[in-house]
Order: structure tokens, then sequence, then C-alpha cells
């Protein structure tokens, strides 16, 4: 699943291999788990409500970033991921120049976590997940939306996702040498684990390829989120062989046994955990003193991300992007961004009248309000009522929200 | 009003009489950003542009290059409907922003008092057509308001849809602004038509665009 906050500023601190403090005594954990956890095995889904989730997958257009195991991928036209990581490999049809041009911009999705395998997951933890996001792969760039999503669609689209019954609880071994093994085994090359006091990245016992070292880096989950993410007979099973439980698994094996697995599960999954430290919600700089044209702000916002996914659909190919036709299971706002005109008319609201982008928000222009909006989520304080824009990307950056801010405050010209 | 008797009449002469020609672009269609060259979506692209600098008569010669058949009520599904619309449009705005004057081809040449008015009424009805099929295209609907304000008493309906648009903030042009202060204007509302211009003004554009001339 491709979950995680995009919290930009820890993301070159999240796969350093320089040594943190070894093996602190000071973590909290239980020296023998038998993980007994507290809610009783998943039994198997009703096959109704897998039939349901498997209709909402294709209402919340979960195909058009992930591979999903029993539906279909999207045509290109619509493949978000697919689209980038065809650029990204120049087999998209293009010119030179237009590739070329793309391939310096483009930084997101070009690894997308599959939907295969998710039986391995919690189906209890996908259903609370899926209404509120959170970061749980810090390395990668692009986030999972903050869908608009009841919660009963949740909880079908996690029985679709995960549809078989939990496997027996296996005992699990001894929490502080599964601690230790974190960092013998090279785990830390890849992962971290927040909350919990720095365990040292020591290189694998079999050095790693580059680029699966390089793919690992990038995918690897926060380990904090493992215990309730992962039913635990199918996280002993990954650490030991992570393929044979999900066939595109990112993560190497790396001569993991049984029993070591076991120890390593009794630590995430008992290790005490500090809670999640809310980040600070950067000021918007003054407004620029300077003329700001609209060509400036397009090309820094707008025409960079934006019209992604807010686009009139009768010029672009595809459908205009969920912002623009309602995809990914919203409300259809018809707000083109691909556009100066676009822009000047506004978008629907949640009554079907058009309201204009520039009606303030809490003292700012509603389409900054957005922008800013998603500065608080990723510092994990949502605001309520504003989405936060661009959905699922790091913030944009406070100095090109300030072009933005500038240019309505001059009298959002066209020239 | 007579134009819509006269569109009616062009309109049914005009589906009847008429294929698309242009079934060759399927999937060029479905792949228009990705291909090299894309000759029609090129065309459009550009009379659109032309449009946009005041150049009528080329931007109609543009957009009929690979739209023959335009004056047909919607494209055939391989034409692309989309584009097919957007190369209409322009032929029709173009039209109107002509009076009438434009050379479409055989029966509307433009030419007689009856071929502009024949004209003007297709190119009206076109982009009502157009803005109801698209009702959250509010370009197509200032375009709809233009057309009326070509046509004698369409200015109050005209100026009732701009003056909407700009009490909501949502003038998607500054020529708009420029409409709704010539259609204020003409119906003796002198100072609306004053704050009307000065916000097309205030939108940078100069005495070209921001005019009740």
């Amino acid at each position: 699943m491709k979950t995680r906050w995009a919290i930009v500023g820890l993301l070159v601190a999240a796969c350093e291999s320089e040594p943190q403090a070894v093996l602190s005594t000071e973590a909290v954990v239980d020296a023998e788990v038998s993980t007994t956890p507290t809610a009783p095995p998943e039994p198997a889904a009703e096959a109704g409500q897998v039939e349901h989730g498997q209709a909402l997958v294709s209402k919340y257009q979960c195909n058009r970033c992930h591979d999903i195991d029993g539906v279909e991928p999207p045509e290109l036209d619509y493949d978000c991921a697919g689209c980038h990581q065809k650029i990204l490999a120049g087999d998209f049809e293009a010119t030179e120049e237009e590739l070329s041009h793309w391939q310096g911009r483009l930084h997101s999705l070009d690894e997308v976590p599959s939907l295969s395998g998710t039986d391995r997951l919690s189906r209890a933890w996908v259903a609370s997940f899926l209404p509120a996001a959170h970061d749980v792969r810090p390395n990668l760039l692009a986030s999972m939306p903050r869908f608009d999503m009841p919660d009963a669609d949740a909880e079908a689209i996690a029985a679709f996702l995960v549809p078989s019954a939990e496997p027996e609880r296996p005992t699990l071994g001894d929490a502080q040498r599964g601690r230790a093994l974190l960092s013998e085994k090279g785990c830390m090359s890849c992962h971290r684990m927040t909350g919990v006091p720095a365990i040292s990245a020591l290189p694998t016992e079999e050095p790693l390829a580059a680029d699966v070292l390089a793919r690992g880096q990038k995918m690897a989950p926060d380990l904090r989120w493992a215990r309730d993410r992962m039913r635990p007979a199918s996280l002993v099973q990954w650490i030991v062989d992570p393929k044979a439980v999900k066939a595109d698994a990112s993560m190497p094996e790396l001569g993991v046994t049984e029993a070591e697995a076991a120890d390593i599960a009794a630590y995430l999954t008992s290790a005490e955990l500090e809670p999640v430290a809310l980040g600070e919600v950067p000021e918007l700089p003054a407004s620029l003193e300077r003329p700001v044209t609209y060509a400036e702000v397009y090309d820094r916002i707008f025409g960079k991300i934006c019209r992604h996914c807010h686009s009139d659909p009768d010029v672009v190919i595809g459908d205009g992007g969920p912002g623009y036709d309602g995809g990914f299971g919203f409300t259809k706002r018809a707000l083109d961004l691909s556009t100066y005109e676009g822009l000047r008319s506004g978008s629907l609201d949640d009554d079907g009248k058009r309201r204009s982008v520039f009606k303030e928000v809490g003292g700012k222009p509603r389409i900054v309000a957005h922008l800013l909006a998603r500065h608080s989520e990723v510092a994990g304080r949502p605001v309520e009522g504003v989405r936060g824009m661009p959905l699922g990307l790091p913030p944009i950056p406070m100095d090109d929200i300030v072009l933005l801010q500038t240019w309505i405050e001059q009298g959002r010209k066209k020239q | 009003m007579r134009w819509k008797a006269a569109v009616a009449v062009t309109l049914l002469a005009a589906v009847g009489s008429s294929v698309p020609a242009d079934a060759d672009a399927c999937m060029r269609m479905k792949r228009r950003r990705v291909q090299a060259v894309d000759h029609k979506l090129q065309d459009v692209n550009r009379a659109e542009h032309l449009l946009a600098k005041g150049e009528g008569k080329r931007a109609v010669k543009a957009a009929k290059r690979r739209f023959k058949s335009f004056t047909a009520a919607t494209g055939s599904p391989d034409s692309g409907k989309a584009l097919f619309n957007r190369a209409q449009r322009t032929i029709a705005l173009a039209t109107v922003r002509a009076d009438g004057a434009m050379d479409l081809g055989r029966g509307m040449r433009g030419k007689t008092a009856q071929d502009k008015a024949l004209n003007l009424a297709w190119a009206t009805a076109v982009l009502e057509v157009q803005a109801a099929a698209e009702p959250d295209n509010l370009l197509l609907r200032t375009y709809y308001a233009e057309a009326l304000s070509h046509h004698v008493g369409g200015d109050a309906q005209a100026r009732d849809i701009l003056t909407q648009l700009a009490n909501d903030d949502l003038m998607p042009t500054a020529r708009g602004y420029a409409l709704l202060a010539r259609t204020q204007q003409r119906l003796g509302d002198a100072s609306g038509s004053d704050l009307s211009l000065q916000r097309c003004r205030d939108l940078g554009e100069g005495d070209d665009i921001c005019s009740v001339a």
C-alpha cells in the first residue's frame, strides 16, 4: 500500500547508514513476547462484501496508481503511475524534447507498491487506514491521498484486499534479541523505526546489489506501523522470505531464520513507541514587492502540478483528472487549472453551484488556503474542512505559494 | 427570436447532408498528445490561437481544414467529440465576431444581409447548444452571451448571464467584462458599464479589449 505523509524534511535522513546509538538498553520491551493481540483473529470476509469491495476499488480508481491482483489496469490516459514510469523509462511516445523536459520535472510515482499479497495485512488496519491515510513509507515522494471515504466503503475495500481468514498466530520470540537482529541483519539499511531509540544501521551480511538497495530504501515502510498493518503470522513469514508473501516485494531475502524472524516480530509488535511527533507548519512569507505574472505562477504551480488532476477534458487526454471529473471517489468539482480562464471560472461547490477559487477562507483566498493546508497535513495537523493540495504529494514550497498569493493581491492579471 | 427559427432550418439541412469526414483519426484521438505530429489537434490549437489574436478569418480556415463537416450537430465518435466541438465553437465565435460576415462554405457565404443573418443564427445556435451541453464551462457561457449580444433584443439576456458571472467573481475573461459593459451601456446603465470597464482594465487589458465601442 502506497502510504505515507510526505514529510519531506525527514526523507534525507531516512536511510542513512551512519551508525546510530547502538542497541540502547533503554528500549522498553518485554523480553519474551507471546503475541496475543486483544482483537480475535479475523475470519474470512463475506463473499458479498468482497464483491462490493471490488466494485469500490473501481469507483475509487485505485488502479490509477496501484497494480492490483484481479483488477485490470486502466488505459494509459488514466494510468497516473504507468504514465510517469513510461516517461522516466523513455518509453512514452513523445518527442525527445518533451521527454527530456518531463523527465527533468517528474519525481513522483516512479515506484508505487502493488496491491498484491495483501492478505498479509490486517483487514481492520486497512479499513481504518483508507479514510485517514498517514505516512507509512516515508521515502516515497507521493502518498496515499486523503480520500473522502465512508467507513463502510473502507471496510468493503478491506474485505476485497484481505479476503482470507487470518492464519493461526505464532508464538513470538525474544524482543531484545529481535532489536539486535534488526541491526545485525541490515534491516535498518532501508527501514527506519520511529518512536523507539535509534537502531544502528549495519549493512546486510551479503552486500545487496545497488538497484536492490535503492529500491528497498525507497519502498521501506516505517516499522512502527508493522504491528498494526501486518498479521502476525505473515509478519514472521515476510521477514524470512518476503517474496513468498508478495512476489514483487522490494525487500530482499536476508538469510533470517524463522526463530530470528519471531524475535524480530516480537520487537516490532511490542516495543514501546513514543507518540508520532507533530511537525511545525511553516509561515507564509510576506507578499512580494515585485510584479508577479500569471505565466510565472502557472510555471511554478498550476502547470507543474495542479493541472494533472484539474484540467478541462475537452483539451487534454483522459478525463481531465479526478479534480475535474470527480475520480478517486470525490465529488465532481469541474476545476480547470490548466488555463487562466479555467482558474477564473472557479469550481463546483457541494451544492453544485460554482464559486470562485479566490473567495476567502480563513483570511486567505481559497486556492491558497488549500495549498497551505497541505503543509498542515504533513505536519500532522489537518485543517478541518480544507483538503490539502496537491493531494498526496509534498506541499508546494512556501516561496511558490507566496507567488500565487502576491499575484492574486496584484489583481490576478493574465499578462 | 427570429434567429432560432432560421437556425433550425440550417441545422436540419446540415445534419441531413453531412457526414463527418474525419473517421481516420480514431486511435490518434485517444493518444493525441503523445503523437509526434497530430495535424488535427495542431489545427484546432492554431485556430483558437488565431481567434484570440483577432484573426477570425484565418481561424475559421484553420478549423475548417480538418473538420469540413463542421455544421454537423456533433462529431462522429471516431473523430473525437471534444476536438470537433472546439473546432466548431471556434468557427461559430469567429462568425459571431464578424456579425455573420464569414465565408463558411456553400450556402453560408456571409455576403448578403440574409447570408449574414443565417450565419449568425447558426453560430448562435452552436454556442447555445454547446453552452447547454457543458454547463460547467463558463467560458462557453460567455461565448453564448457574446452571440446573444449580436442579436436585436439579445442584450438583456446577455447582460443577465454576464452579470451573474461578475457578481460571483467567476468572469473567465477580461473580454467578458468588456462585453458586459457594452450590453449595460446599450441598456442605459452607464454607471454599471463604467464599473465593468474598470474591472476589465483591472485584469490588465488595454482599450483594445476594454471598450464599449
